[in-house]
């Protein structure tokens, strides 16, 4: 089950990271490695688009638990665009509709991004 | 056994030939007598021959003892032979006529007997060569000698019919043409002293001087004995008196070549003493595996073998290059090496194929460092230890004189080094695999431990029947589930799953049980003890790891359940043949503050009746997946639960488990499978 991709594109102050694939234990470390470097860039206004994300584990999970203190500590935020109905069902289950903003389409989040700052 | 029987043939046989001589000399004027005499002479030396050689045969070889016995032999034969021409001399001193007297028969034989047995020692030291030409060229000596006797026998006979073919109109001829045959085989035998070189220096010092007193007494005093033996046995005296021209050629031919020899005998003790060297490397490289041993051995054996005085290695570690063994003069003086001024040394290392030999370090910009004080080098070796084409570090030779190394130390310094290399890599290899082991044990322990943690055997519930399994995918997994009587009238049942994998999931697992059973006599309810929980994992946990936990009380006398969901798989309730799932708001723990958690928690209250059944279960049921992708889900739980509606608490957990592992039908589990079945009676 290792069949993951990560992509990114910036625009502006935000930058997008795209999921594709399955984010499971084997394939965190390769989505935690484009936060670190989004992090390390000060770049923390990001948007994660998870229209090709098939599935997603609690390792998957945790990856955004381990960056979101930190990113919003630097004034930024991750927000969540455009999930599947099966991966918004494993965040709903969690509550993490209540920690994180989630949305329907990419640019609402960017605009959102946008308007906070 | 058989070597003893051969020994005693030729004690036999010494014997025999003593008692035939000695009264048939008597009778020295008699020409029939002489002639028994001679041929049975004659026929006793071949047999002593025969037996020698093949006694030589059995005995495994030592050039050393060969050597050794030839010597002991030799000198015995001198002796000998020098009492014998000394009685010989006295004889004629005092006018006496040469009779052949007991003590010259005597002297005779055994100086004949003993000089069969130099012929055969001196021939188990050519065949050291072992070629078929050899043996041939040996056996012809041997054909020739006895040729000879046969030629001179037959000049003893002028008249007789016996020997009439060995004879022309001059019988010199004859012996003549043998010498000279003699001469030449002999001279061919000695070429053949390969067995000169596998004696060390010393050894050859010793056979020199041995070898110029020995031939020295066989040149200048050997001829005279064929004169005191003739008396005895012509035969025999022709027999001596050609293996004494054997031997001074062949000793000469043999000292000669010594003499050639010895000027660079040091160097081939050198050569053989490197080549032990890298022998030995090679049996230690094959023992020693832990780092630290191996680099000590290497870094001592280089002192060895090229004579230095200070030998250090640097490897390369996570990019960065350590000094990993140093060994010799003031080893501690490098520390105060700075490497960084080392590195274009270390750049032409790397590129070189063979091991660099710098003679004077001063002379030489890339180690010019060395030259200074502290080390104030000399001359240098250096080479990189690689494998795979990977370079895996460094090892430096340092002497305090220059030109202290030679061309052929700088040959075998890259040899040595490359078998470095093999072992290094040899010993990372050993490494790791031992680190797989110790890990693997490792998973294996925490993985019983964490089997522990589960309830090993279903308490005792009053009016209910309770049931529950869980089937890990790895070895470590994050699923767990509780059941804790606390009193006559309250059990609680709690089922959960960390977040993660490895081994820490087991120990987060062990610490929240000891929370659980602690908080849960300190509250009595689930958003309470949930709380704390989420206060306890925030404070302690990594923070990309969070549970789900499904908290629930049950108050045995009213039957009443409550439960909290905190970011868990909703619970399954079976009432009057009806399942529900319930699913009520609740963030998972260790991702909020406990005001957050607090305001999502919703505790559902249930008041179950007889035959009500309540399931707890983790996602990996809900997400086993079949070869088409399609997941077991809600829908196949509902179905198993349907059709087992008369079963107990065991059969209801078994048959949910079968539909599950019917649907997977052969795809392997990736999740654990927790499950808690609850029966109300």
């Amino acid at each position: 089950m290792s069949d993951f991709e990560v992509a990114r594109k910036d625009a502006g102050e935000v930058s997008i990271i795209y999921l594709k694939g399955y984010l499971d234990a084997h394939t965190a470390p390769d989505f935690e490695k484009s936060l670190q470097q989004l992090v390390d860039e000060n770049r923390v206004k990001i948007v994660v688009n998870l229209a090709d994300l098939a599935y997603i584990s609690s390792a998957g999970l945790g990856v955004f638990m381990g960056f979101i203190e930190d990113v919003r500590r630097k004034k930024g935020d991750i927000k969540l665009a455009e999930p599947t109905e099966k991966v918004f069902r494993v965040f709903d289950l969690l509550g993490f509709p209540v920690l994180y903003e989630i949305f329907s389409s990419e640019n609402e989040a960017i605009e959102k991004h946008l308007n906070a700052s | 056994m058989k070597k003893d029987i051969g020994n005693i043939f030729i004690g036999v046989a010494a014997v025999v030939l003593l008692a035939l001589l000695m009264p048939i000399s008597r009778m020295a004027a008699d020409v029939s007598m002489k002639w028994s005499r001679e041929i049975s002479v004659l026929v006793i030396i071949l047999m002593l021959i025969f037996l020698i050689a093949r006694a030589q045969k059995r005995r495994s070889y030592s050039l050393l003892r060969n050597l050794r016995w030839l010597g002991l032999t030799a000198l015995t034969y001198v002796i000998i032979l020098t009492i014998l021409k000394a009685h010989h001399a006295n004889q004629t001193l005092l006018n006496v006529p040469h009779k052949s007297d007991m003590l010259t028969t005597v002297l005779a034989v055994a100086g004949l007997f003993l000089s069969v047995i130099i012929l055969m020692e001196l021939g188990k030291c050519i065949f050291i060569e072992r070629g078929k030409k050899t043996a041939i060229n040996f056996t012809i000596v041997i054909a020739i000698i006895l040729l000879h006797i046969i030629v001179d026998l037959a000049d003893l006979d002028k008249d007789g019919l016996l020997l009439s073919v060995f004879r022309l109109n001059t019988t010199v001829i004859p012996a003549n043409i043998v010498l000279v045959l003699l001469w030449v085989f002999s001279i061919i035998n000695g070429f053949r002293c390969k067995w000169i070189h596998y004696l060390n220096r010393r050894q050859k010092m010793g056979i020199f001087f041995i070898g110029v007193f020995l031939s020295g007494w066989f040149i200048f005093l050997g001829p005279q004995c064929k004169e005191c033996i003739e008396n005895v046995t012509q035969a025999g005296s022709v027999f001596v008196s050609d293996i004494h021209l054997f031997f001074i050629i062949y000793s000469s031919m043999a000292l000669l070549g010594l003499l050639f020899q010895l000027p660079s005998a040091g160097i081939m003790d050198r050569r053989m003493r490197q080549i032990r060297y890298l022998q030995d490397l090679g049996a230690k490289l094959g023992s020693v595996l832990e780092k630290d041993q191996l680099l000590a051995t290497c870094a001592d054996l280089t002192i060895q073998m090229v004579n230095a005085d200070l030998v250090w290695i640097e490897l390369t570690a996570n990019d960065e290059l350590v000094l990993a063994w140093s060994a010799g003069k003031e080893a501690e003086k490098l520390a105060a090496l700075d490497n960084t001024r080392t590195s274009a040394l270390r750049e032409n290392l790397d590129d070189n194929p063979s091991a660099l030999l710098v003679n004077d370090c001063n002379k030489n910009s890339l180690c010019r460092v060395l030259a200074d004080a502290p080390l104030r080098g000399g001359s240098l070796l250096a080479a990189a230890i690689t494998h795979s084409r990977t370079t895996l570090g460094y090892l430096y030779a340092l002497k305090r004189n220059r030109f202290a190394f030679s061309e052929e130390n700088r040959g075998l310094f890259k040899a040595f080094t490359d078998m470095v290399g093999v072992a290094l890599q040899n010993s990372n290899l050993m490494q790791i695999t031992i680190q797989q082991q110790v890990y693997r044990e490792e998973l294996r322990l925490a993985h019983d431990a964490q089997m522990r943690l589960l309830p090993q055997q279903m308490p005792q519930v009053t009016g209910m029947e309770l049931a529950g399994f869980c089937d890990t995918a790895n070895e470590i997994g994050g699923d767990f589930y509780y059941v804790l009587p606390l009193s006559d009238d309250r059990v609680d049942f709690i089922i959960g799953d960390v977040s993660g994998i490895g081994a820490s999931a087991a120990f987060y697992m062990a610490e929240l049980k000891g929370l659980i059973e602690a908080l849960s006599r300190h509250h009595d309810t689930p958003e309470d003890i949930l709380a704390d929980i989420n206060g306890f994992i925030r404070k302690n946990f990594e923070p990309d790891t969070f549970v789900t936990m499904i908290y629930s009380i049950y108050f045995c006398k009213q039957k009443k359940l409550l439960v909290a969901r905190a970011g868990h798989p909703p619970f399954l309730h079976l009432h009057d043949d009806k399942v529900s799932l319930i699913e009520t708001g609740g963030l998972g723990l260790g991702l909020a503050t406990n005001e957050s958690l607090r305001r999502t928690l919703k505790t559902t209250k249930l008041r179950l009746s007889s035959g009500d059944r309540v399931i707890f279960l983790t996602d990996g049921l809900l997400e086993a997946r079949n070869q088409e992708g399609k997941e077991f889900g809600e829908e196949g739980l509902t179905e198993a639960v349907i059709r087992c509606l008369d079963c107990g608490a065991e059969e209801m957990a078994s048959s949910i488990r079968q539909s599950m592992t019917d649907f997977m039908n052969g795809v392997p589990r990736h999740d654990d499978v927790t499950l808690l079945s609850l029966k109300v009676l």
